[in-house]
């Protein structure tokens, strides 16, 4: 009996978690959530009545959602202001460089398995499943992620309602053109040596950065800004230096400078937010 | 003995570097009411105390502006002289006629009927400066201000050998924008990220009904890293609390490429004077 009931008891506790490990396999920081071509995980805000808005930040070169998710600075901040925070997955040894460091499909000449604008597309439908309002996405990214983030900005402007990439634009050939205007906030170190304002040939010279200017340059094209220069431009304490491009037919360009290197430079998450926001209450009035 | 010392001096100077010792300086040419002439046109300049012939910065001016009015500029000239530069200070001439106060330089922008070629006017200036006031011709460093600035990027363009550095702030080429150069420069370029009259994205004008258009300046860096022989990405970033500057450090030997960032406007920033003399004299020193 005694045995008997042990016995029930674990298969009982094993019949708990096969029922508990749907609910956990999306929606929390340390789960997986799987769509038809990859993963990511989403982490969802605290406090909620109906669907949130969210952020998704795609991870540089080498990195992973579970490295984003572990920015419990971000996801605390993301929560506290009603944001789920999205980390899609980067395929590992995607692209013909070699090696097992996740990438994404940035359009710079090389050959990809998967195309990461239907991922992201398929990420986006996923997450709506769980409470995530997809009129009301930013997607933002580092580094290589950034790079995604503008090919997807002008290749697919659809997809997230505003683009905010940090330290990474176009990689050569540089597009053409863009398929439509968007709202985009771009942020760079002026002492990048990674991802440089210039750009930069890495792979022995098979791949090249695009100049972060000519990809502004590209996009304002695509938005059909007034006149090149900056409609405002703005110097703030602790040496921030802001561009803004607001005149456009439609859509607007953001670009924030700061004195360091590679890195998402402090403060830049609040800053996004309220930017984003501020596009958000265009759409209401 | 007063007088002998002055004679000593004299006969050094003569020795030295050929400067013309018979002349009182104040019964030369160069201040303002008194530019020394050529032909095509005039310069002032402005000498050290103790002038005994050595290097100089030629400064062209904005639209507008004069050789006796840079001269005049008290305050920019003592930052030079004091440093031991001459300051000569060439006047660009009107470009059109009736137009006695549009003062301009033959800047490659598309506009075919400038009254005369600078490039030539420049070379001729610093040949007879060189003669009259013994400048050292290997010495000079060639500065400039908005249009002036667009003028000293088409002189480092066209004719590199001209002077042996260059130092323009807050103007660069005009589209269309040369797809090369004749060679390797040392160039440092200045620019102000609130500029609006010289935007660093370039910006669309139209002059009396005629189109023109400033380029981008990081499109006209893209061609100076190629013709300098330097990769993209800056080999150094010097953060100063004012000034934002990148070295690109791995430029073909002879050659020097840097760009300063201040947060102001259309100007001259604070220490741009002593910046550019201290990278120039550097440079100088690098190519010994």
């Amino acid at each position: 009996m005694a045995r008997l009931t042990i016995a029930s008891l674990a298969l009982g506790a094993a019949f708990l978690v096969a029922l508990t490990a749907p609910a956990q396999a999306c929606g929390t920081p340390d789960s997986i959530c799987t769509v038809a071509s990859g993963e990511y995980r989403l982490a969802m805000p605290e406090n909620r009545g109906g669907t949130v808005p969210a952020v998704v930040f795609l991870h540089g070169w080498g990195g992973s959602a579970r490295g984003t998710m572990r920015n419990r600075a971000m996801m605390k901040l993301l929560s506290a202001r009603g944001y789920a925070l999205i980390a899609p997955e980067g395929l590992p040894g995607h692209g013909n460089h070699g090696g097992k460091q996740k990438n994404w499909s940035v359009r710079d000449g090389a050959t990809y398995k998967r195309d990461d604008i239907a991922f992201l597309r398929e990420v986006l439908a996923d997450a709506a499943t769980h409470g995530v309002d997809t009129d009301r996405v930013l997607l933002a990214g580092f580094s290589r992620g950034a790079s995604m983030v503008w090919d997807v900005a002008c290749h697919a402007p659809d997809l997230a309602r505003a683009y905010a990439p940090v330290s990474g634009a176009f990689w050569l050939p540089l597009p053409k053109g863009c398929a439509g205007p968007v709202d985009l906030f771009h942020t760079h170190g002026w002492a990048d040596r990674v991802v440089p304002l210039e750009g930069r040939s890495v792979a022995g010279g098979r791949l090249t950065q695009g100049d972060t200017f000519a990809s502004l340059a590209i996009l304002r094209a695509a938005l059909g800004c007034r006149q090149r220069m900056p409609d405002r431009t703005e110097t703030l304490p602790g040496t921030i230096l802001l561009r803004h491009w607001e005149s456009c037919k439609s859509g607007r360009i953001d670009l924030m400078l700061h004195p360091g290197g590679h890195r998402v430079p402090k403060g830049w998450l609040p800053r996004a937010l309220d930017w984003f926001e501020a596009r958000l209450a265009e759409d209401a009035t | 003995m007063k007088r002998l010392t002055a004679l000593i001096a004299t006969f050094v100077l003569m020795i030295g570097a050929g400067f013309p010792a018979t002349a009182q300086q104040d019964d030369l040419c160069g201040a303002p009411e008194k530019p020394c002439k050529i032909d095509g046109g005039s310069y002032n300049i402005s000498l050290p105390e103790g002038w005994a012939g050595g290097p100089a910065v030629i400064h062209l001016h904005g639209y507008g502006g004069s050789g006796a009015k840079v001269v005049g500029n008290k305050a920019f000239v003592a930052r030079i002289t004091v440093r031991g530069y001459a300051l000569i200070a060439p006047s660009g001439l009107p470009w059109k006629e009736g137009k006695p106060k549009q003062t301009e330089w033959s800047v490659r922008d598309g506009y075919d009927a400038y009254p005369r070629d600078d490039v030539a006017f420049l070379r001729a200036v610093l040949d007879d400066a060189a003669k009259r006031f013994g400048i050292d011709r290997s010495r000079v460093l060639m500065t400039g201000f908005s249009r002036g600035a667009s003028m000293v990027w088409d002189v480092a363009c066209i004719a590199p050998d001209m002077a042996a550095a260059y130092a323009p702030v807050a103007g660069g080429f005009w589209e269309s924008l040369p797809t090369d150069c004749v060679g390797p420069v040392k160039l440092l370029h200045t620019h102000g990220f609130k500029d609006r009259t010289v935007p660093l994205e370039g910006r669309r004008l139209t002059w009396e009904g005629l189109n023109f258009v400033q380029g981008d300046i990081y499109q006209g860096l893209q061609l100076w890293r190629q013709i300098n022989g330097c990769s993209n990405r800056a080999g150094e970033h010097v953060i100063e609390e004012k000034i934002w500057r990148k070295v690109w450090t791995d430029c073909t030997q002879g050659a020097a490429l840097e760009f300063a960032l201040h947060p102001g406007g259309h100007g001259l920033p604070k220490g741009w004077s002593a910046m550019v003399l201290d990278w120039f004299e550097a440079q100088l020193a690098s190519s010994e």
